[in-house]
Formats: structure tokens, C-alpha cells, sequence
């Protein structure tokens, strides 16, 4: 979605700051959201969503429903209703990856996104990674202590690894950059990273 | 008076010198572990502190019968009364529970 800043004209005797100072805080807020909305509207074949809707997602290649608002993200469609709580709530702006999941096998932050967003994509949860070396590395490794940051780890370094299979111990820690540990476990993550590598999986 | 000890002898011991693998390893690996956050139970509430915004004041009045009025919420619970002291902010002044 494009990033939309408004700004005014700092030559028409009207300054932002005068604006807001007018208008109050919930007017301006109520001004940028309709304005938001009617530019939204009116990008090509973008859609409008409001109330309760029933959609379906596929997550590890089963097709589910789910109800949710158009606020609904698909971290919370996730894990409240279809009980998929391996993609932890650390964060609420993808700080932390520990609501990585893959989207078409791309790593997405499920929390940051939301759940209409991800209808007719191919999602993959950590759950559905059972059978992936990934997570038997990190056993072996012993990657993980409290295990919270984990399951975000994992599908992390999948998706790494899906990009790069041959990567090297530093290019692991650079991809994996985007998941935080607050136990520490990096060192090992990234071994467990390259037992992945070397095993050709 | 000084205690002598020393370690058994490595073959005699089942523990020192081997690799240990974590019991829950694969469990928290592949997200089956449940922590408690991860707890859904059928018809849970979830329930929400609300802080004071300031660090010291005095509390005025509580309204909570508005809050009741929005759908979906089942409890809401002054934890203070008009005419207590808020010492720290974030100190909570109501809880509210609701359906998810």
C-alpha cells in the first residue's frame, strides 16, 4: 500500500500547524481519514470492507474460515480462531519477527498485517513446518531457552534459507536480523542455521 | 572445617560430560507449546487494565456505566474510588473485561 503524507502549502497563509489548531485533533484525524479512504478508493481495484465478513485463508494448505473486521490482522485470525498461537504477539510493529509466517513463501510480520490482505494467498505457519529440518536443527543446536521467539526464528530462517541455501555464517546473521532474543540464543540459532545448510536441506 | 568432594568419575556419572537435549525442544520449536498467553478457551474474556495517565493526582470521579453500554463488554471494574490519591502513572484505575 503507498505511504501517503499530506502536506500543505506552506505559501497559503494556511500552516499545518494553524490547521490543526483550528480544526482539533479528532476534526483533523476525522479530515485525513476520509481523505485516505476516497484516495484509496480510487487506486485501481482497490476495495472498500467494512463490518463482520467471513473469508477464507489457506494456512498450510488447508483452505479455512475465519470472521473477522477489516481491522482484524492476521496474527489475531491466526491464533484466536483457527488456535495457531505459534506465531507470537511480541510486538505490535514487526520489530521483534515473532510473528513471522510465510505468505506465497515469503516471510510476512502476521502482525502487522492484516487478515483480509492475505485472502488467496498461500500461508505458512510454524505449524505446518513439522516436518522441515528447521526445527530439529534447532533442537540440536539447542537454538532456543524460554522458546517465545522461537517459532518466529524458525520460519525466519526458512525463509532465509529459501533465498539463499548456501548461505554462509555471516550471511545468516544479517537475514536473521530482523528477529530479536531477548534470552540470547542467537549464537546457536545461527549454528542451527548452518546444520540446516550443510544438510542440504 | 574444609568439606572434601569431588566429582564422581565421568563413566560412573549419567549426567556430566553429555549432551543434553531439551525435553520441550521440538514442542516450542514447531509452536505446539502453549504458553499461557496462547491459552483459547471457549467463551474467554479478555480483560484490560486501564493506567492513570498521570504520575500524581487525585481522582475526581469514575464513570463506568458507559463502557458497559459498548457491545461486548461484560465487566467493567473501578479498582479505585473518587478522592484516592494516584501516586505513579500507569497506576490502574479500572479493569475491563470483554468478548474477544
Amino acid at each position: 500500500m503507498a505511504q501517503r503524507t499530506t502536506t500543505l502549502d506552506p505559501h497559503s497563509g494556511f500552516s499545518r500547524r494553524d490547521f490543526l489548531r483550528g480544526s482539533g485533533p479528532v476534526a483533523a484525524a476525522a479530515t485525513l481519514h476520509e481523505q485516505t479512504t476516497a484516495a484509496l478508493a480510487q487506486e485501481k481495484g482497490a476495495k472498500v470492507a467494512s463490518g463482520t465478513q467471513t473469508i477464507t485463508l489457506n494456512v498450510n494448505d488447508k483452505d479455512q474460515q475465519v470472521k473477522v473486521e477489516p481491522r482484524t490482522t492476521l496474527m489475531e485470525a491466526l491464533r484466536y480462531q483457527l488456535d495457531l498461537t505459534g506465531c507470537k504477539p511480541v510486538c505490535t510493529d514487526g520489530s521483534s519477527g515473532a510473528a513471522t509466517v510465510l505468505e506465497d513463501g515469503k516471510p510476512i510480520q502476521a502482525n502487522t498485517r492484516l487478515a483480509m490482505q492475505s485472502v488467496g494467498k498461500k500461508l505458512t505457519t510454524v505449524e505446518g513446518m513439522a516436518n522441515d529440518p528447521v526445527p530439529k536443527a534447532f533442537v540440536e543446536a539447542d537454538a532456543q531457552q524460554c522458546g517465545f521467539c522461537t517459532p518466529g526464528f524458525v520460519v525466519g530462517v526458512r525463509a532465509f534459507l529459501n533465498s539463499k541455501p548456501k548461505a554462509t555464517e555471516e550471511e545468516i546473521r544479517k537475514g536473521l536480523n530482523g528477529n530479536l532474543c531477548r534470552c540470547g540464543t542467537y549464537a546457536n540459532v545461527i549454528q542451527a542455521a548452518l546444520k540446516v545448510v550443510k544438510g542440504g536441506a | 572445617m574444609a568439606v572434601e568432594y569431588s566429582w564422581p568419575a565421568k563413566e560412573k556419572s549419567h549426567a556430566i560430560g553429555t549432551r543434553v537435549k531439551r525435553v520441550d525442544g521440538m514442542a516450542k520449536a514447531t509452536g505446539a507449546a502453549k504458553y499461557t498467553y496462547d491459552v483459547n478457551l471457549k467463551d474467554q474474556l479478555i480483560a484490560k487494565g486501564l493506567g492513570c495517565p498521570h504520575a500524581a493526582c487525585t481522582i475526581k470521579s469514575i464513570d463506568v456505566p458507559p463502557a458497559l453500554k459498548i457491545s461486548g463488554v461484560v465487566e467493567a471494574k473501578p479498582l479505585k474510588k473518587s478522592g484516592d490519591k494516584i501516586d505513579f502513572q500507569g497506576d490502574l484505575i479500572v479493569i475491563v473485561a470483554a468478548e474477544t
